[in-house]
């Protein structure tokens, strides 16, 4: 099991993947609304998250600024990209994503690549 | 002494008396060993040399003619040879000094003397000396009348009183002849049956210059001529007078064909530039330095509705312009200064743009002399212009747009339908699990909303749309009565959220010019208020006002809320329009199309709106969403 951060500005979706995560069996350590917020709280985990699930639209700083500052202060996290914007794919993947999931997704195929990428 | 004698002597007495009384000089000159002495002279000797010949009597000839050879030679012989000698000749007096033409006659008197007659004959010599000129320079006269007559390259016919041809130069001969090349065939034959001179008709106009009128034609036509070719002469004759009366004429005729066909071509050309540039549609003016018109053609006359005369000697600019000054970034002036052509554009005060290029005129020498001004109407031009520009701009702003709604809608109801589908997915998964009885009416609550928010994102896409494509229709509407429908929509959506909206309004009614889309604006922020609030109760404060903004009755409506708040940097973004920078995407999921919908509903009732802090300095107590929108006067 994994420890996860989840960085979406979405309330909803960040509520439901926090349960559907939980109730996998792995640890969500953290929640931000938005980029800026996700960097500050990455920065502060003593103890970095296995996996990163990463928006791409949010207000302050997107999903690809904030991937980019996070992978400067540590690379110890994968990061999924999760977003509905599947133009941003290859620019993801390009700075250091592990993984793109295009919404929607099924809860199985989530589950699945957050396994493979352990 | 005998009577004889006596006689003789008489005699001699007698013949110096003579001698003496003769109006003649007359020196008496006797021989003398090897020389001639001076003996005698008589009173018209003595008139002649002034009297001085008395001083000269016993002088030698040798002394006296030291410096006239030929006279003591002349002298010598008459004596010696014993003969008479006659001569004509320049002579120097002694006496006096004067030279004088003298005719000398050396006569012999027996047995030893020699009696010189001399007369003046200067008088006569001159008379001769002046013959023998005039006779030299009428001979010249002739030559060179002769030598002009015949190569001057102007028929000259020289007639008599009667016309009878005198004279004919071979240049008429060559020219005017038809066909005849001697002059003989001419001569002596009347004027007036001159074959070319009939042929051209002007036998009477010659007849005229026999009774004493010059005559003087230009461009006169001679259809046939010797080289074969029609021709054009400028003819000028003038009678000969004499004690007032006509003795005859001079015919000229000054072949001007060559001149004649060189000016027709210039002319044609003339007339062709005329043609051109009075056709042209282009305002040409040719202008001096200080801008004085010269030539206008029709086109420019017409533009101000004037004749060509009345606008040449006037300044451009006053014309023009109606300026007393040289128009600012005249480009004919600039052209004055860099000797090139420049242009301009310029919009009169009657509305119409003209496209305005301005040209040097450099003469020969390199002088700068004027310049030509040619304009062009290109309003036409202008306005198909700008329609096109505003054509493409509406264009590429639907285009534009029609991606951006595309992407948001994507996005959003991507996102909507991940909501649905890990909800549906989790309520699956909790429905057999006892203990998550709780979380599975979070989940129903939440697909509730996500149903509603896909509801309101495709009514916004609807409405956005409607907006882009149709002029609004406006109206009057009370704005208390359409919050209260939005406020009833939004409260149905959230029915588990504990949401507490008051309203603040001064008067009862607040009356604007909108249209149903208003309802849809306050829905959209009222419904992003709740959504996007972490707080265990949701406020929201909706004041109603009356203000004044650029002198204009205005509404201003505040929803005040208390939700999650828009950080500075995002508050620039949030109503931005632009799809580029919708690129850059940086707004909360699910609020771009509603605020974008917002806003355009707000601008196109003539509104507008802004986002502020709740609490200024501190966007995370909640925004402040202010619509102003104008009074219903």
């Amino acid at each position: 099991m994994a420890t996860i951060f989840i960085i979406e500005d979405d309330i909803s979706l960040q509520k439901l993947y926090d349960m559907i995560l939980s109730t996998s069996g792995h640890q969500v350590v953290g929640l931000a609304n938005n980029g800026e917020e996700g960097v500050k709280l990455y920065e502060s985990f003593s103890v970095k998250p296995e996996i990163i699930i990463m928006d791409h639209r949010m207000p302050i700083k997107n999903g690809i600024e904030a991937t980019k500052e996070i992978l400067k202060i540590s690379n110890h996290s994968k990061i999924i990209f999760v977003s509905a914007d599947n133009s941003v794919k290859n620019l993801a993947l390009s700075i250091g994503a592990i993984e793109f999931i295009e919404k929607p997704f099924s809860m199985e195929k989530f589950l699945k690549i957050i396994k493979n990428v352990l | 002494m005998t009577e004889k004698d006596n006689n003789l002597e008489l005699n001699e007495e007698r013949c110096k008396i003579v001698l003496k009384s003769i109006s003649i000089p007359i020196y008496t000159w006797q021989k003398s060993d090897e020389d001639l002495i001076l003996i005698d002279y008589n009173i018209a000797a003595e008139k002649v040399t002034k009297g001085r010949i008395e001083e000269y009597i016993g002088i030698k000839a040798t002394e006296l003619y030291k410096d006239q050879p030929e006279i003591l030679k002349e002298l010598y012989n008459c004596v010696n040879k014993q003969v008479d000698i006659y001569r004509e000749m320049e002579y120097k007096f002694v006496s006096t000094g004067e030279k004088k033409y003298l005719s000398v006659k050396y006569n012999f008197v027996s047995p030893d003397l020699v009696i010189i007659h001399t007369e003046d004959i200067t008088q006569r010599k001159k008379a001769q000396q002046e013959l023998k000129r005039s006779e030299e320079e009428l001979r010249e006269s002739q030559e060179r009348y002769r030598n002009i007559f015949d190569t001057v390259p102007t028929s000259l016919i020289l007639v008599d009183k009667e016309g009878i041809i005198i004279d004919i130069n071979p240049y008429h001969l060559k020219h005017l002849a038809m066909g005849k090349t001697r002059k003989e065939e001419f001569i002596g034959k009347n004027i007036f049956t001159h074959p070319t001179i009939m042929n051209a008709g002007l036998s009477e106009k010659y007849k005229k210059v026999l009774e004493g009128e010059p005559l003087n034609l230009k461009d006169q036509y001679f259809p046939s001529l010797t080289t074969g070719s029609d021709g054009y002469f400028n003819i000028r004759a003038v009678p000969l007078f004499k004690n007032e009366d006509v003795i005859g004429a001079i015919f000229t005729h000054e072949d001007i064909t060559d001149r004649k066909n060189i000016e027709e071509i210039l002319k044609k050309e003339k007339q062709e530039k005329s043609i051109i540039l009075e056709n042209i549609l282009e305002h040409i003016v040719f202008q001096s330095l200080d801008h004085t018109v010269i030539y206008p053609n029709k086109a420019a006359c017409d533009s101000v509705n004037q004749k060509a005369e009345q606008l040449i000697g006037r300044k451009c600019h006053e014309i023009w312009q109606g300026s007393n000054e040289v128009c600012e970034n005249c480009p004919v002036e600039r052209s004055f200064k860099t000797k090139k052509p420049e242009v301009n554009e310029i919009t009169t005060i009657d509305g119409r743009v003209w496209f305005i290029k301005g040209y040097p005129i450099i003469d020969e020498k390199g002088n700068l002399i004027g310049g030509v001004e040619v304009t062009s109407e290109i309003t036409e031009k202008k306005h198909i212009e700008d329609k096109l520009k505003k054509s493409e701009k509406m264009y590429r702003e639907a285009y534009n747009s029609s991606n951006l709604y595309k992407d948001l809608f994507t996005h959003d109801i991507n996102n909507i339908f991940q909501n649905i589908l890990s909800s549906i997915e989790l309520y699956n998964l909790y429905r057999k699990d006892p203990e998550k009885q709780f979380e599975l009416e979070e989940i129903e609550n939440l697909i509730v909303q996500q149903i509603l928010r896909g509801t309101m994102l495709v009514s916004n896409v609807q409405n956005l749309s409607a907006i882009e494509n149709y002029e609004p229709s406006l109206f009057s509407i009370e704005v208390n009565e359409v919050l209260k429908k939005a406020i009833n929509f939004v409260r149905k959506s959230f029915p588990n959220k504990k949401i507490n909206i008051k309203t603040e309004s001064i008067q009862n009614e607040y009356f604007v010019i909108a249209n149903e889309l208003l309802q849809n604006a306050f829905e959209n922020l009222l419904f992003n208020a709740v959504k996007h609030n972490n707080n265990e109760i949701i406020k929201i404060d909706i004041n109603l006002s009356k203000d004044v903004k650029d002198d204009k009755k205005i509404i201003k409506i505040e929803f005040i809320d208390n939700g999650v708040g828009i950080s500075d940097s995002m508050k620039g973004e949030i109503f931005q329009r632009e799809y580029k920078e919708y690129l850059n995407y940086k707004l909360p999921s699910g609020i771009g199309l509603g605020l974008l919908f917002t806003k355009k509903v707000i601008e196109s009732f003539n509104g507008e709106i802004k986002v502020e802090d709740r609490i200024e300095g501190d966007y995370t107590q909640g925004s402040n969403f202010i619509i102003l929108l104008p009074e219903e006067k």
